[in-house]
């Protein structure tokens, strides 16, 4: 690996049109800076990536507030919807037994399999009618649901695919990385429920999605936000567990979404005072 | 408009003639006698800022060595603002040098 390979690599971290404009004048002049000094090579690097990082937030939090908004309730009705999902396919593969009537496969595997598919492929309108189908299936499979479970369950899908129907989607989603994610997520998914069949949720495994969710501001912020407000509305389905058992992990979820949401909210404000 | 140090040198650096990323750089450590440096991340996002606001303008690239390069020049507007922040420096530094004067801090 030459240095001039490894700069090159990290100037992938700025956005594509800065990358275009001016990444060879980068290479080059961090090239220069730094070509008699291991350690100044690493701090020039290590610049470049902050300095990169901050591009992308600019790019990314400039958006109007609407627009990030209706961005990351979609993506966060459609993170809730394949936890669902996931959910059901360990639950099923753990404990065996009949899968239930059509009903129950409709909400539990095809339909948030094709919400996920419309979504990936851009059918934001496709999704949000499924989505809504969806809802209302699950209204009637489990009309035992108490408020508070049926709002930590159906409110943000709900919204969510209310607006994936009726306003367009403003978030760029090009490259590898808008089908990387919703894959990390789910791989997770699996990972995360399996582990809760036998332990109840908590440490760092479970709060993963909201630990990571602030490296992907930048690139995805309405990804990241949106997980995290998934991962709200799942602390909220806890409240309604009685006992103790689930007052730490949900204070935790709770305590890290609004850091997740508060740092969001800080680089927005701190990028429009630049 | 107040200037932070890095992004002042950097205008500062650019007075006499247009230079190109690693030579300003080299020209704000000079200039700072080392109390500043930036480095290429820190460089470029003040550049693409002083750009943004008209302060600077940059040339065509071109290649020395294998190595893409392209100058920046400061502009009429830019002068006028690192002027305005001299001012305002020397301003602070008489205001404050009186002030310990007075206390006794500094005899001269």
């Amino acid at each position: 690996m030459s240095r001039g390979w490894i700069v090159r690599t990290t100037v992938r971290v700025y956005p594509a049109h800065v990358r275009d404009a001016k990444g060879d004048e980068f290479v080059g002049t961090l090239l220069d800076a730094s070509e008699d000094s291991a350690v100044a090579f690493i701090k020039e690097l290590a610049s470049l990536v902050v300095a990169g990082l901050l591009s992308r937030s600019r790019d990314a939090l400039s958006s109007p507030v609407n627009q990030v908004v209706s961005d990351l309730v979609r993506w966060g009705a459609v993170i809730a919807i394949g936890r669902v999902m996931v959910g059901a396919i360990v639950t099923e593969a753990s404990w065996g037994g009949a899968l239930g009537g059509p009903e129950t496969i409709w909400a539990a595997y095809i339909a948030p399999a094709l919400i996920l598919i419309a979504f990936i492929s851009h059918h934001d309108k496709a999704a949000g009618i499924t989505g809504l189908s969806w809802c209302v299936t699950e209204f009637v499979v489990y009309p035992q649901l108490s408020l508070n479970g049926w709002i930590a369950t159906l409110l943000l899908p709900l919204i969510g695919c209310g607006v994936m129907i009726f306003v367009p989607r403003h978030e760029p989603d090009r490259g590898r990385i808008a089908i990387a994610i919703p894959l990390l997520a789910f791989a997770y998914f699996v990972l995360n429920e399996v582990a809760l069949v036998s332990n109840p949720p908590s440490g760092v495994g479970f709060m993963l999605p909201v630990l990571v969710a602030p490296l992907f501001v930048p690139f995805k912020p309405a990804c990241a936000l949106g997980t995290t407000l998934a991962w709200l509305f799942l602390a909220a389905s806890f409240l309604a567990v009685p006992g103790d058992h689930f007052t730490l992990v949900r204070a935790q979820m709770f305590g890290f979404a609004a850091m997740v949401f508060g740092l969001a909210v800080f680089a927005r404000l701190a990028l429009a005072r630049e | 408009m107040e200037l932070r140090p890095p992004s002042y040198f950097t205008l500062a650096a650019l007075l006499d003639k247009p230079l190109h990323g690693y030579a300003i750089m080299r020209r704000v450590s000079e200039l700072s006698d080392g109390s500043v440096r930036v480095t290429t991340g820190t460089l470029y996002s003040i550049l693409e800022r002083a750009a943004g606001a008209g302060l600077i303008v940059s040339g065509e690239p071109y290649v020395v060595s294998g190595r893409q390069r392209r100058d920046y020049s400061i502009t009429p507007a830019g002068r006028v603002v690192l002027q305005e922040e001299t001012e305002r420096l020397a301003r602070a530094v008489r205001v404050v040098g009186a002030q310990l004067r007075t206390a006794g801090v500094v005899t001269s």
